[in-house]
């Protein structure tokens, strides 16, 4: 029964996604467009950077972008969205139980979280002569983790007593700032002193950190992947606490 | 007044606060088998807050509630397969499409009736890959009694449920619900609307800040203050009755 509903509700939920045409470019598309704006030289090799190739340092810090675009940016808007229109409302007078609906979202947001990274990585090695992580066990911990995490800042933002807009304008505030002053969408070394010192609060920047070694030094940042397992459980277990249905 | 022989819904004595507001102040009333009851009252009353304790969406501070013998606070998931209920206020996603809410929908229940069957006898047949979004309100709200029948429950509840309808959607509706008399499902309807409440319902509860003022067959209610209709008796026992004088 739960599982006939949980796979029905995350089929549901996967074609609203797919009819938010803004939604889908941001997810799937921008990264890709991204990096390939990024391409000409493909993966040569940087002087600034010890001679490392140019798609090797740009492609974690656009994994870690990806990861946070539909979490941050579609999850809690959504959910904010449900409340508001009392779809929320409606499903808790069914017989499903209230988990259902948020492991739908879950996996939805996960699914095309993973998609966008295959995409990303996909074209790179394709196109661009991205090589492969250096430690590629590490980099699919790491994008775990921090998918997991992101997923549960994600909840937080969603339980906030706000109006969906609210919700989405602040999702935003969020969102911008943390993709250029994590590293993931610009290098943290040509950011102003206190733009990179913010971005020692931010769990996206630990999850550049945690790509980057990974793929570039083959490296376990394990300082790194606390961060983000912390970030998971203290946004999930606020986000139990405060989440409202109406 | 006497009590039904065989009651499904038993309320007796709820309560609840909302803050520093008392929504429902100790109300109390049983529906039958097979009985269309009425909550009226107007907006603010408590009869919504009253509904959602039947369905177990909220629990009352004090007093108990009894549906098909079930607790609502306790039993909830059991009680809602077999209970359906259209909701005021509780959208669906806009882009979804009319076939597809009932296909989500009965997804959640072990056995349902027929979509198709469904769309068809309530008219969204032709509809049936519209946006819900796109919908008329008549549209809308017969999709929603729809998605709330889909399960055959024995006890199906009506919010508001003609409100915003046009005069020819609102009697097609009623007709309905009359047919589902037939079909011997208890019906609880919640309704400000008195005209809706007299043509429909075997008995009513007639609420007023949160406390039940009158309750009965609405004709024996009308006669026995010698009033016209249910409107008259509601105006009169409400105490909101403002006289107007037009000379």
């Amino acid at each position: 029964m739960t599982a006939k509903a949980l796979w029905n509700t995350t089929r549901v939920e996967l074609r609203l996604y797919l009819r938010e045409p803004a939604g889908v470019f941001f997810t799937l598309a921008f990264p890709v467009l991204l990096l390939l704006l990024n391409g000409d030289g493909g993966n040569r090799p940087m002087s600034d950077y010890g001679g490392e190739g140019k798609m090797n340092l740009l492609v974690p810090g656009l994994l870690a972008m990806v990861m946070a675009t539909m979490t941050v940016m579609g999850l809690p808007e959504g959910l904010a969205r449900y409340r508001e229109w009392g779809v929320l409302r409606r499903l808790r007078a069914t017989p499903i139980r209230p988990s259902v609906v948020l492991g739908a979202q879950i996996l939805v947001a996960s699914a095309v979280t993973v998609t966008g990274a295959i995409l990303l990585v996909g074209v790179g090695l394709a196109a661009l002569g991205l090589d492969l992580p250096e430690a590629p066990m590490a980099a699919v911990a790491a994008f775990a983790l921090g998918t997991v995490a992101f997923v549960a800042l994600g909840f937080l933002l969603a339980s906030l007593p706000l109006p969906a807009r609210s919700t989405q304008a602040l999702a935003s505030m969020v969102f911008f700032p943390m993709i250029f002053v994590s590293g993931a969408a610009w290098p943290r070394d040509q950011l102003p002193g206190v733009a990179a010192r913010v971005g020692d609060f931010l769990p996206l920047t630990y999850a550049v950190e945690a790509l980057g070694d990974a793929w570039r030094a083959g490296l376990w940042n394990a300082g790194a992947m606390a961060v983000l397992a912390a970030t998971a459980v203290a946004s999930a277990a606020a986000a139990a606490r405060w989440f409202r249905w109406e | 007044m006497t009590s039904p022989i065989d009651p499904v819904i038993e309320v007796a004595g709820i309560r609840k606060r909302f803050g520093p507001v008392t929504a429902v102040d100790g109300v109390s009333f049983t529906v039958g088998a097979g009985e269309v009851f009425g909550v009226v009252g107007s907006n603010g009353a408590g009869k919504t807050t009253t509904l959602e304790c039947i369905l177990g969406l909220r629990r009352p501070d004090a007093g108990t509630v009894r549906v098909l013998g079930l607790d609502p606070a306790v039993q909830g998931e059991q009680l809602r397969l077999r209970v359906g209920a259209q909701l005021q206020a509780a959208q669906l996603p806009p882009r979804l499409k009319v076939r597809e809410a009932l296909i989500w929908f009965a997804s959640f229940y072990p056995r349902t009736q027929d979509p198709d069957a469904l769309l068809q006898r309530w008219g969204l047949e032709a509809r049936r890959s519209a946006a819900v979004g796109d919908l008329s309100g008549g549209e809308r709200q017969r999709l929603f009694i729809a998605l709330a029948l889909l399960h055959e429950p024995e006890i199906v509840c009506f919010d508001e449920l003609t409100t915003g309808l046009d005069p020819r959607a609102r009697r097609e509706t009623w007709r309905a619900v009359e047919a589902l008399r037939t079909g011997g499902r208890t019906v609880l309807v919640v309704t400000h609307d008195m005209e809706e409440a007299e043509r429909l319902c075997d008995r009513v509860a007639v609420f007023d800040g949160g406390r039940i003022v009158a309750l009965g067959r609405p004709a024996d209610l009308v006669d026995e203050i010698g009033a016209d209709s249910l409107e008259d008796l509601f105006l009169a026992r409400t105490g909101r009755h403002t006289e107007v004088d037009v000379r």
